[in-house]
């Protein structure tokens, strides 16, 4: 670029221009020459044609003197002519100005010669000298003017060179727009042509480097991305068979280079022979999936999974894989596998493994004719320890009883934990309840050292059940079942013993849960139902109201008292819903008394189970109701039984007073029975003491239930609420309880407990004539 | 038309002298002497006549003086010292002839036809010209100026 400068064109342009102007002038000034040279001779030839009549005339008449003065005349009168010299045949005529004789023009007339002496210097000096003086002028009057384009050209050429320098200099990441460096409206326009350009370039530049920036960080993403999720990427070329590795692959094989041949590579490989396997994928450029294991130089181990691609194109061949860290997810699927099977918190089996483990041994001992015995252990009062020294000295505890159990049994025996301190052993090989009993006392032994837990020693006992695979049942759920019945008959029994099933407690518990099921159904079929036991008040002898009690109408069995499927209720939990099945039947009967003039002032009073009086929605599910049905809720009278009163005191009483608040009535059932409070009493917002029948029905022969039912009523009467003798009987009860000033009265003297219509019809006709 | 009137006026001037002629001859003779003698500024002409000739050389006199010349009439048997000598007669003699030669001054004739025994006359032609004698020149032996050889009319025989 520089050897072509426009300045040294420029330059050189000068040059040639002076040269060729030298050339031309020398040729010029030789044409000239010749052309001067040739008008001299013309000019002379001229002037002797002019004179030569004269000279003629001079000669043929013979004025000599006049020819000779006519030829200095000549002479003198040109400047050229230098000398003239006229020959005839007889004289010779002549005058010269200089001696010397340079250039002769000769004429020739008939007779006479002329020779015509002339000085061609003179006419080119005379020439020269008029030609360079104004050549002189002109070189002055243009030299200026041509030095000064010249210089100007120059000048403005070498705007361009500072242009081209300051471009050079400039810095894309700092650009700056090129300052004006000239007026010459060229040299503006390219300067603002190139600030525009230097403008996108540098938006331009920004972009790119607001991309780059992105790329960079996208591409940092991915290394931590990769890093993080330990996801490495690696090429083998089947062409040159080696294997390429990045760079955070690299580090984390504790390598030091990228590149490695196959039998390298296959040393981190130690279950799968790499250069085989890749060679395949190369010769069927096959996708692959598969999961290895993959050692480091530092000898640590790690799952993983790489998936690859054999790409070929006609430059190359190579397949590209990506290697996935799945060592944490395959521990975790280890640990899942492990938690499945096992209780986090003792490392025992748990119910599922049991399962797997029993349908295992019971295989066994079938082919084998051998029988196990299943031992379901559940340690006694596990909940004070909890509740005393907290849930972690609980689970600490826990553990060390797994621990024991485990050392206690043989190791063909199995035993796992199904609940919080529920555990099952599995006796393989043990035939008959004796053998199982000796292993029990062993287990036991065992079990019931001292444990020391916070500083504090604690005993556990166990109340155990057990069953015998397959005399007692055949799979697994019957016989757990069973030891878990035995183990409750131990419970009920006064724990830390041990039982085993027997056909009296596998008929109870056959009964059990042949009457749940049914109750379930029952609840489904309306089978359950209300009768009603009339309240009489004595002081006016008039139906109250009625004590609402369960019926449960069977459809086999006919009409069925509490006492034959509450007991299983509670136990299986289906008291809860039997109680929201009485309480809507209760409402439902209410509203439609309430329709009813003859009937609308009669209440009803229904018992609540302990189980229901403690659930968190009971109060809400009575609103409900209450919003649902419309009644007069002081025609409800909600009892609970003395016992659950004194419970949890403080929770009846919030409990109670919501249900106040609402408007029912409260009262307390089989009052006497329990351990009540009299300051409690005093506070429990009840409307209504029900003495229980217990008292009542011997009133004419114990003097002690005399007195107790006397006090009873007097507390009543203190505390301002009514009372209800339960079990009148008889008209010497009824007196009794009269005259100690019990207000109401119910019991077979007046009524059993009847059907709705039953009760109406009482009702009506009550008092009878 | 022209040409016509041009002839018809030489032809006027070859018969008889006119003073029209006589003015162009009192121009021109003087210089011709001050062209042959750049120290004449003022030449005296002498005016030679006869009886026939005095009036016409008495108007060529008062011609000569009116464009500042000296002239001096002179009778053919009288002849003075002058710078130069015009003849106004029309037939001279021989000796009078000679006798001018001898002066060594130049001769000149009135009429054109006076060139046979002048130095120099009027040539009239399609151009009024000097009328050049070499013969009676060369006879006198003086110097001309050859560029009365250029711009006149040389008379031959």
């Amino acid at each position: 670029m520089r050897n072509k400068s426009l300045k040294k064109i420029l330059d050189f342009l000068i040059v040639l221009f002076i040269f060729i102007t030298i050339i031309f002038t020398y040729l010029d000034m030789k044409n000239i020459t010749q052309t001067l040279k040739e008008m001299q001779r013309e000019k002379i030839a001229l002037i002797i044609k002019n004179n030569l009549s004269v000279l003629n005339k001079l000669l043929k008449y013979g004025f000599y003197d006049e020819l000779n003065s006519e030829i200095r005349n000549i002479v003198n009168i040109s400047n050229e002519i230098t000398g003239l010299e006229i020959i005839t045949l007889k004289k010779k005529f002549s005058y010269f100005e200089k001696e010397k004789k340079e250039n002769v023009y000769i004429y020739n007339t008939r007779n006479v010669t002329f020779k015509i002496y002339y000085d061609s210097h003179k006419i080119l000096k005379s020439f020269f000298n008029k030609y360079f003086n104004r050549f002189l002028i002109y070189v002055l009057l243009f030299s200026p003017f041509v030095i000064f384009i010249f210089i100007y050209l120059r000048n403005k050429i070498n705007k361009f060179n500072i242009l081209a320098a300051k471009l050079e200099k400039l810095d894309f990441r700092k650009v700056k727009q090129i300052k004006k460096i000239d007026n010459f409206y060229e040299i503006v326009n390219i300067v603002n042509a190139i600030n525009s350009l230097l403008k996108r370039a540098d938006s331009f530049y920004k972009m790119q480097i607001q991309m780059i920036r992105k790329m960079i960080k996208l591409k940092k993403h991915l290394e931590s991305a990769q890093r993080i999720a330990q996801s490495f990427s690696w090429e083998y070329d089947c062409i040159n068979n080696n294997i390429q590795i990045s760079n955070e692959f690299k580090k984390f094989l504790n390598a030091k280079k990228n590149e490695f041949t196959l039998s390298e590579f296959n040393k981190f490989f130690p279950d799968i022979d790499v250069s085989y396997y890749l060679n395949n994928i190369c010769k069927k450029c096959l996708e692959f999936e598969t999961i290895h294991i993959l050692n480091t130089l530092k000898n640590k181990q790690f799952n993983f999974k790489t998936i690859g691609k054999c790409i070929k194109t006609k430059k190359s061949h190579y397949v590209l894989c990506v290697s996935l860290n799945i060592t944490e997810s395959v521990e975790k699927q280890k640990m899942i596998e492990f938690l499945a099977y096992h209780d986090p918190l003792t490392g025992l089996p748990n119910r599922r493994k049991l399962i797997e483990k029993f349908e295992f041994l019971a295989s066994l001992a079938k082919r084998e004719n051998k029988k196990i015995s299943l031992l379901y252990l559940d340690m006694d009062n596990f909940k004070m320890i909890n509740d005393t020294l907290g849930h972690n000295s609980g689970d600490e505890f826990l553990k060390n009883i797994a621990r024991r159990l485990k050392e206690s049994i043989r190791s063909t025996d199995f035993v796992a934990r199904i609940g919080g301190d529920e555990f099952v052993v599995l006796l393989y090989d043990i035939n008959s309840k004796q053998e199982a009993k000796k292993v029990i006392k062993k287990i036991t032994e065992v079990l019931n050292k001292s444990v020391n837990i916070k500083n504090n020693n604690i005993i556990a006992t166990f109340s155990i059940g057990g069953a015998i695979y397959p005399d007692d049942a055949e799979n697994f759920e019957n016989l757990l079942k069973y030891a878990d019945i035995a183990m409750y008959e131990i419970k009920e029994k006064g724990k830390n013993n041990y039982a085993f099933i027997d056909e009296n407690i596998k008929k109870y518990s056959s009964d059990f849960y042949k009457t749940v099921d049914e109750l379930k159904k029952a609840l489904k079929n309306n089978e359950l139902v209300l009768y009603f036991q009339p309240k009489i008040d004595i002081r006016d002898n008039k139906v109250y109201g009625a004590e609402g009690l369960i019926r449960w109408n069977h459809p086999e069995r006919g009409i069925l008292s509490p006492f034959h499927f509450i007991p299983f209720a509670e136990k299986s939990g289906l008291i809860s819903k039997i109680d929201e099945y009485v309480l809507n039947l209760a409402f439902k009967t209410l509203k439609k008394w309430q329709n009813d003039e003859k009937l609308k002032h009669l209440s009803l009073a229904i018992n609540i189970s302990a189980n229901k009086f403690k659930e968190e929605d009971f109060v809400e599910n009575l609103k409900n109701l209450l919003n649902k049905h419309k009644i007069n809720p002081s025609k409800l009278e909600i009892e609970i039984t003395e016992t659950l009163s004194m419970d949890n005191v403080e929770y009846t009483i919030s409990i109670l007073k919501q249900l106040k608040f609402l408007g029912f009535k409260i009262a307390l059932d089989d009052f006497g029975t329990g351990y009540s409070s009299l300051n409690y009493l005093k506070t429990i917002p009840f409307d209504t003491l029900k003495v229980d029948q217990s008292f009542v029905m011997d009133l004419e022969n114990d003097r002690d239930d005399l007195v107790i039912t006397k006090m009873i009523v007097q507390i009543a009467k203190v505390l301002n609420k009514n009372t209800v003798a339960e079990g009148v009987e008889n008209e010497k009860i009824l007196n009794i309880v009269k005259n100690l000033g019990c207000n109401l009265v119910q019991g077979y003297y007046f009524a059993k407990p009847m059907n709705e219509k039953s009760f109406i019809e009482f009702c009506k006709n009550f008092p009878h004539k | 038309m022209k040409k016509f009137l041009l002839i018809l006026l030489n032809i006027t001037f070859l018969f008889a002298i006119t003073d029209d002629l006589l003015i162009i001859e009192a121009k021109l003779y003087p210089k011709v002497i001050m062209l042959e003698n750049k120290y004449i500024t003022s030449p005296k002409m002498g005016i030679i006549y006869d009886e026939k000739s005095q009036e016409t050389a008495e108007k060529l006199k008062n011609f000569l003086v009116l464009n500042g010349y000296t002239a001096l009439l002179m009778k053919k048997d009288n002849i003075k010292k002058a710078d130069g000598y015009i003849l106004t007669i029309k037939n001279p003699t021989y000796s009078l002839i000679r006798t001018l030669l001898k002066t060594h001054k130049l001769i000149f004739g009135i009429y054109p036809e006076s060139i046979k025994y002048t130095m120099i006359s009027v040539y009239i032609g399609p151009r009024i010209k000097l009328y050049v004698n070499p013969k009676i020149i060369k006879k006198a032996d003086i110097y001309i100026n050859p560029i009365l050889f250029k711009v006149g009319k040389i008379y031959e025989e």
